[in-house]
């Protein structure tokens, strides 16, 4: 599937959301944006409020176990997007529902050249994590999980200040961003579920490069009998774990 | 001495220390300090990985005890996916969950524990799986420091590969140097790690043959602490190291030290 079109088919997938009566809003990223933070009190920049977030301080927590949730950079180097646009499906946060919530990310962002290693770093959410009061999110593979302080959601915190933080220091931090935009699921675990098989038809487009890497996390694997598996008496135990191994790879990837 | 909060050192990517040496010399009363140390000013998120199977006291000088261990995560994992009790994908959809949950956090520092093997058998797949999950959690902390056995094979098999900085510990005697010495040679065969230096804890006397030694087989002794009664006093009594005072020389050396590993990052 090509970029144009895996794109279509998200911008086709929220607005199909919207016309079966979803609540779907879009909000716009700010060129003021510090300057209206100023009357909030909430801090945006990028690695100045490195803290973890307790259980016992959380106001709200998005993704995490036995929420559905995910998150995906999904790159692209041709201008197809709408630069600061960002789309929400589901309702804002609110403090006084649930504290767990179901929870997508979606960031497109256009860079000017993207390499393998501009790849990994835009998947570092420590960018968000560190640059964002009271807010830390905690790394798992494809899925999203993080927390937002008490203080920070009697700051009035919401989805469009968090949009508009995401894309402050993701172009804050990357010189070669042109253009971005961020797309936000809350509380709509079967528009989540929806969007995960679509978006696993993309990573097709990385079979190639993820087949060769599983390859070679197989030769890595240590083995206390140096790989004389004809002898090993856990041979067939050892599969299962390659099988399990290679799963939270091809996750991963 | 250049203080770390005014030099405010950005890391890019985790940083990641290991703290190896002979048992009894200190290993993991100089991680309790050095945590105490990089959390001062809270301008890093630390990680600490308790990775000695046979004596995990870090939890203890730490006054943090983590809710379950990587080993019976381990355990599980593996219960589960030989008798097929999960689906293959839930379970590796939700491994990165458990063992994330398994840390004890606090403001100042968050704590991971190895734990002893519960299983006897050979899951070195197994060993990759949850050495690829704390290398991927680990990525949300500045610097993780790791309390080590003393050997390294066990470290880079199950905890971490990729060590930043070997940090060696020996006390006053020969053996023990001698260990410092071989942790260093196996440090280049068991690790990615390019920087070490030596630390001599619990000095005493007239120590110049022990640094001559040290010297003569090209460690880089980056610090020298002195027995203290204070520190003998927190440990008899199972009092958290981190409640040490600001003033103790003991602890300004330890400052010195974590200068001097950051600096050369």
């Amino acid at each position: 599937m090509s970029k144009e079109q895996f794109l279509s088919k998200i911008h086709y997938f929220f607005k199909e959301q919207e016309d079966k009566g979803k609540t779907f809003t879009i909000y716009k990223y700010k060129q003021n944006f510090q300057d209206s933070l100023k009357q909030t009190g909430i801090g945006v920049k990028l690695n100045q409020f490195k803290e973890l977030i307790l259980e016992e301080e959380t106001g709200i927590e998005l993704g995490g176990f036995g929420q559905k949730s995910f998150s995906l950079v999904y790159p692209i180097e041709e201008g197809l997007i709408e630069d600061g646009k960002i789309s929400l499906l589901g309702p804002e946060l609110d403090i006084n529902s649930n504290k767990n919530l179901d929870f997508g990310m979606l960031l497109i962002v256009e860079v000017q050249k993207l390499t393998g290693r501009t790849y990994r770093e835009l998947n570092t959410f420590s960018i968000i994590s560190n640059g964002l009061e009271g807010f830390s999110v905690r790394t798992i593979p494809r899925r999203f999980w993080c927390r937002i302080s008490q203080n920070l959601m009697k700051k009035n915190f919401n989805l469009e200040i968090f949009g508009n933080a995401i894309i402050e220091l993701y172009k804050s931090n990357f010189e070669n961003i042109k253009s971005m935009e961020v797309f936000f699921i809350n509380s709509d675990r079967d528009a989540i579920n929806k969007f995960i098989t679509l978006s696993s038809q993309i990573s097709l487009e990385f079979e190639k490069d993820w087949r060769k890497k599983v390859d070679s996390y197989k030769k890595r694997i240590d083995c206390e009998y140096d790989w004389g598996c004809d002898i090993c008496p856990f041979q067939l135990d050892c599969q299962d774990f390659k099988d399990l191994l290679t799963t939270r790879n091809q996750l991963n990837d | 001495m250049i203080n770390v909060k005014e030099k405010k050192i950005i890391m890019v990517t985790t940083y990641v220390i290991a703290v190896v040496g002979k048992g009894g010399v200190g290993k993991s009363i100089i991680t309790a300090l050095l945590a105490k140390a990089i959390s001062e000013n809270n301008i890093y998120k630390l990680l600490l990985i308790d990775a000695d199977p046979a004596y995990p006291h870090l939890s203890v000088m730490l006054n943090l005890k983590p809710k379950k261990s990587v080993e019976s995560i381990r355990s599980e994992i593996i219960q589960n996916t030989l008798q097929k009790q999960k689906d293959v994908k839930e379970i590796a959809e939700n491994i990165d969950f458990y063992v994330y949950n398994a840390i004890e956090e606090s403001k100042s520092f968050s704590l991971l524990s190895i734990g002893q093997p519960e299983d006897s058998g050979c899951f070195c797949p197994s060993n990759t799986l949850l050495k690829k999950v704390i290398e991927s959690i680990s990525r949300d902390f500045d610097i993780v420091l790791i309390d080590c056995e003393a050997g390294l094979e066990q470290i880079s098999r199950k905890v971490i590969e990729n060590i930043d900085y070997l940090l060696i510990i020996t006390d006053i005697s020969l053996r023990s140097v001698d260990t410092a010495v071989t942790i260093s040679k196996m440090g280049k065969k068991f690790t990615k790690s390019e920087k070490s230096g030596v630390i001599i804890n619990k000095s005493e006397g007239n120590i110049s043959n022990i640094i001559e030694k040290i010297k003569s087989h090209g460690l880089d002794l980056i610090g020298v602490i002195p027995r203290d009664p204070k520190i003998s006093e927190l440990d008899l009594n199972a009092i958290p190291m981190t409640s040490i005072g600001q003033n103790n020389r003991s602890y300004q050396k330890i400052k010195e030290i974590l200068n001097t590993i950051l600096l050369i990052n």
